[in-house]
């Protein structure tokens, strides 16, 4: 009671001076705040809560929301950004391009616009290309990741470039067309930007387009220019780097691919990362080596690019069980913790500073594939792997996940964890490695069992869930969660209802049906004295599966207020 | 099971229009009338290793397009014939409108391992599916 009374009175105070402390270029204490009138980061705030401290909206004036605009970037693919908001404008990934749409009626103030090179192309590309999950600001800046891995700062009043710095020649190439190329491996950024003191932080995918090894990259704020490159995978002197067979390391994956996040006080950045590569893990130890910063957690530090720690979530990660979640950072017990809901249909907790795994919650109803973890936190009673070329098992969670790419929120004045979580299993099977253009196909498969998407709270606390909210009958995953210090909670079903509901009980407060798939968070800000919500909308509702949900391809983006 | 949407049959009449505009351009006469490898164990074995390792991930392990990466057409019901799904896998496929669109596999994939996917898949096929002649619109 205390602390919700507390955190209201700083909600009230951060409303009444807002406009005047939220206007103009965007400086680190802003970004260091959690979200109140803007909305700055990916996540909310470095910690990665999505929790707003605002309250003009709340659990007892929810049911007079209404639609105060709505508007479309046209998108060609799904919409998975998060977009930020400031000082009247919202910013909008999509499509290589970015939108600063205004937040008085959702018309577009200006557009940026990048074209892709000609021999783009590639294992996977067309599935990514288009896809963003955000932007960051910082300064004047927007940052923006083109899926060329390209930091394009664009004035946040007026789109024009400040500078746009390419990684090429540090080693982060884009992945070419097979018929165009001798060697099509690539990097492909789908995941935005984060602005911390001093360094806009990059994440560097290449996992699921041929595996080339993950790196996070700090650079220039003033002019993109490289600062370090923390390596996801260690070097064989590093610890973990005798878990990879000599010369595995190169295309073994551990690509970042969700928004990571960052303490300042511990000035470290914490990111999980994407399974080894290949998935059939016969080339990098059979299952039998641990892979360390595959399937993990790392944390690195962002004064130097050193990498603090890694914690192996799925050691030799033979199912494409990669935790690329945010890792939330919590302080439980006085303890600054990392809690991170994955793949593996646990929740982790980690010591923030040194990687020492605490407990692993369970959330997900189907599990089969381990009994638990132990108190090390590895894995009990893993089931055994397939064969190559022989019958499939029988796996759940799917690599569906548990929760996906879809983000959840943490309230500190509920304690509960808000997840975008889904029931599923899958048949797993191996099969040969092709190689092609050089670049290393799964040599993995699968065929899915979808269960229901589940939205969900849970007490981080104690792990137990508090409520649910069940799709009966319809696969996937909510967009995003959103929670408010209006005791809030707002995420849009895969099918496309828009969904207001008290925090602490699960209580629906308003539903709208859009019609269209969600597959971004939604974001709260203050713009001109009111509260608005907006929540993008876009793609086509579970794994290109439209009938269950009755959805077709569609985009659209919606702001709320009363 | 999930069944097709009048949509899907659309995007395959689509398929189909690009697949023949592309035929023109094609050494048409190099692909054989109908699949030289129906039937044959070992190609079958060979063409499913494919169609796991480079096909399933958009197309499903199942073939009913329920892939990680979405949005595949169901190869179950797949009828445009032996030389429709040659034509399709050598140019790709795009939606109108859309990102996400199948690659064309010319200069990446051997027609005969084309060949052996499809007799894979001829395997999976359920009423409806025509593997054998071309376009029956």
């Amino acid at each position: 009671m205390h602390i919700t009374l507390k955190t209201m009175v700083v909600a009230l105070g951060f409303a009444g001076m807002a406009s005047a402390a939220f206007a103009g270029p965007v400086s680190e204490q802003m970004l260091a705040q959690d979200p109140s009138d803007s909305w700055l980061h990916t996540n909310g705030n470095w910690a990665g809560h999505r929790y707003s401290v605002l309250s003009q909206l709340n659990n007892r004036n929810a049911k007079d929301l209404k639609v105060a605009w709505t508007t479309s970037v046209g998108a060609k693919t799904d919409s998975q950004a998060t977009p930020l908001y400031h000082d009247g404008l919202i910013y909008f990934p999509q499509d290589n391009k970015v939108f600063a749409i205004d937040a008085d009626n959702g018309k577009i103030a200006w557009k940026y616009e990048h074209k892709l090179p000609d021999d783009w192309g590639g294992y996977n590309v067309p599935f990514f290309t288009g896809k963003h999950r955000g932007v960051a600001i910082l300064g004047e800046n927007v940052y923006f990741l083109s899926n060329d891995n390209k930091l394009h700062a664009l004035n946040y009043k007026t789109g024009k470039p400040k500078f746009v710095a390419d990684y090429q020649k540090d080693g982060i190439v884009y992945p070419k067309d097979f018929a165009k190329a001798g060697d099509a491996n690539g990097y492909i950024s789908t995941v935005g930007p984060m602005a911390v003191p001093g360094a806009i932080i990059l994440p560097m995918n290449g996992t699921d387009t041929g595996g080339l090894e993950g790196f996070v990259l700090g650079v220039s704020p003033e002019d993109g220019k490289l600062l370090w490159k923390a390596n996801m995978i260690p070097r064989p002197d590093e610890p973990g780097g005798d878990t990879w067979p000599a010369g595995s390391q190169k295309y073994g994956g551990a690509g970042p691919w969700i928004a990571g996040s960052y303490d300042p006080d511990l000035k470290m950045y914490f990111t999980g990362t994407a399974n080894a590569y290949e998935w059939n893990p016969k080339n990098r130890g059979g299952g039998e080596m641990d892979n360390v910063g595959a399937a993990s957690i790392v944390a690195v530090s962002t004064d130097s690019g050193k990498v603090n720690w890694r914690y192996v979530g799925v050691p030799g990660d033979p199912w494409d069980f990669d935790i690329p979640q945010t890792p939330m950072v919590i302080t439980i017990d006085g303890k600054k913790t990392i809690v991170q809901p994955n793949k593996t249909g646990y929740i982790h907790h980690l010591d923030a500073k040194t990687g020492k795994y605490l407990k692993a919650d369970l959330f997900i109803d189907k599990i089969n594939w381990i009994k638990g973890y132990d108190k090390n936190g590895r894995p009990i009673d893993m089931i055994p792997l397939p064969k190559e070329g022989g019958d499939p098992v029988e796996i759940a969670p799917a690599l569906l996940g548990g929760v996906n790419m879809y983000p959840n929120a943490y309230n500190p004045n509920t304690g509960n964890l808000y997840l975008a979580a889904t029931e599923s299993s899958m048949k797993y099977g191996f099969e040969d490695i092709k190689l092609i253009s050089n670049v290393r196909h799964f040599g993995a498969y699968q065929e899915f069992n979808f269960g229901d998407e589940v939205d969900k709270a849970v007490n981080v606390k104690t792990g137990k869930e508090v409520w649910r909210d069940t799709q009966v009958g319809k696969p996937g995953y909510a967009g995003g969660m959103l929670t408010t210090a209006g005791n809030l909670v707002v995420y849009t079903t895969q099918g496309g209802r828009f969904t207001v509901a008290d925090a602490r009980t699960g209580e629906k407060l308003y539903e709208l049906n859009t019609g269209i798939a969600a597959k971004s968070g939604p974001i709260t800000f203050m713009h001109k004295g009111k509260q608005l919500i907006v929540q993008p909308l876009g793609g086509t509702p579970g794994f290109g599966r439209d009938e269950a949900n009755g959805v077709e391809f569609g985009h659209a983006i919606i702001a709320f207020t009363r | 099971m999930q069944g097709i949407s009048k949509k899907r049959w659309g995007r395959w009449v689509v398929a189909l229009s690009f697949g023949f505009a592309a035929g023109a351009a094609l050494a048409d006469d190099a692909i054989p009338e109908s699949n030289p490898y129906s039937g044959d164990e070992k190609a079958m074995r060979e063409g499913k290793s494919w169609y796991r390792g480079v096909c399933a991930a958009c197309h499903g392990g199942r073939a009913d397009g329920a892939g990680e990466r979405g949005n595949g057409a169901d190869l179950r019901k797949f009828e445009l014939g032996f030389k429709g799904f040659v034509h399709v896998v050598l140019e790709g496929r795009q939606q109108p409108g859309r990102t996400m669109a199948m690659p064309a596999w010319k200069g990446v994939l051997k027609n005969d391992d084309i060949y052996k996917i499809g007799a894979y898949l001829e395997t999976m096929a359920i009423e409806g599916a025509n593997w054998k002649e071309g376009n029956r619109h």
